[in-house]
């Protein structure tokens, strides 16, 4: 058996053949010009977090789709590559499902690990939260966790288990009304599940090169000025929203 | 009330309202945030909202510890006096000495230097 060539003549002889391959390089820049397509129709998406998620996952799979083509066709066409050249091809395109599923499912479970995350068992709490979730038309109404932490923290995971959690130093720190107007502006998030456009959009910006210039975290302030509003909106004043943010600022 | 009886050094190292809230303690009884506040409130003119951010300086310091609980408006920390001796001895001996270095800067460095160095 012939010895197999070296890595720069390996790589020569590869782009070679896909260069050859009409076919191919349409396929590639096809994929490619969706792919802006689809960035372009994110940032012209305002407002409707689905949508968004919508373009941010279709812009990556048409980013990717013709990697992985490339990867499956010298993988299985070529017998140039041996077994742990063709286990390196692959590990670019299996590292971007890995990081996602990383970030969607193992991410949030250390998260409660390392913070300590309690449920909140307050018959108070459940209550405003059941009322306000089924006001919002959420399936579920989400548990709400307290944070071992004096530094005051309210956040939500939409995930699989969507919760909101919020510190103990952030409970001791606010009134009740003061509470419900942070608690409302996380109901807001889990219903328009703001957590996860913010991880997609971290994560695509990880990945695609296009995307770190043109997606920008306007999105995610918006969200943020959208869950105020609404807090705003089901207590009709600001007054206890903006008095529980300027306790959060003296904190700091 | 039983007072903690405070050392000299001690009250370098913390502030006015620190010692007052302090003295609130006493050995093996826990305390709460809100009960601290109606009892300092009478005193002294205090925010509630400054009343866990104090108590959780004297955490960080090792002078209280506390445990989280759940209760009828969310959570809260429950707090008593740090009882292990040697922790709490060495908690105070950091912090009063960090106290009058960053009080006296140079002239407490000289000091602690001379006195190390003549010995007992």
């Amino acid at each position: 058996m012939s010895a197999l060539p070296g890595g720069n003549e390996m790589i020569h002889a590869l782009f070679a053949e896909i260069a050859n391959n009409g076919l191919l390089i349409s396929g590639i820049l096809g994929f490619a010009a969706l792919s802006f397509i689809a960035l372009f129709f994110l940032n012209r998406t305002k407002e409707n977090v689905r949508k968004k998620l919508l373009w941010i996952y279709l812009h990556l799979v048409f980013l990717f789709a013709p990697l992985l083509f490339v990867v499956f066709y010298w993988t299985c066409k070529t017998i140039l590559l041996n077994c742990l050249q063709k286990a390196l091809l692959w590990t670019v395109p299996a590292s971007v499902p890995i990081t996602f599923l990383g970030g969607f499912f193992v991410v949030p479970y250390i998260y409660r690990k390392m913070h300590a995350a309690k449920v909140v068992r307050s018959k108070e709490i459940a209550a405003f939260i059941r009322k306000y979730s089924s006001f919002l038309s959420l399936k579920k109404a989400p548990k709400v966790y307290y944070l071992d932490t004096a530094k005051p923290i309210a956040h939500t995971f939409t995930n699989l288990i969507p919760g909101i959690f919020i510190s103990v130093g952030m409970f001791e720190s606010l009134n009740r009304k003061e509470l419900e107007a942070v608690l409302l502006h996380e109901l807001y998030h889990i219903r328009s599940r703001s957590s996860f456009l913010k991880f997609s959009t971290l994560f695509v910006r990880m990945f695609s090169p296009i995307a770190r210039f043109s997606v920008t975290y306007k999105e995610l302030s918006d969200e943020e000025q959208n869950a105020d509003q609404f807090a705003v909106r089901m207590q009709k004043t600001k007054k206890f929203l903006k008095s529980a943010k300027k306790k959060l600022e003296e904190f700091k | 009330m039983k007072t903690v009886v405070m050392s000299q050094g001690l009250d370098a190292a913390l502030s006015p309202l620190e010692k007052s809230l302090l003295s609130l303690f006493a050995p093996e009884k826990e305390r709460r945030a809100n009960e601290l506040y109606r009892k300092i409130s009478k005193k002294k003119k205090v925010a509630l909202s400054s009343i866990p951010v104090i108590l959780d300086r004297l955490y960080t310091k090792g002078i209280l510890e506390r445990r989280a609980e759940t209760c009828r408006g969310g959570a809260r920390y429950v707090y008593k006096l740090q009882l292990d001796k040697s922790h709490f001895e060495k908690s105070i001996v950091e912090n009063t000495v960090n106290a009058l270095i960053h009080k006296f800067g140079q002239s407490a460095l000289s000091y602690f230097n001379e006195r190390f160095t003549r010995g007992k």
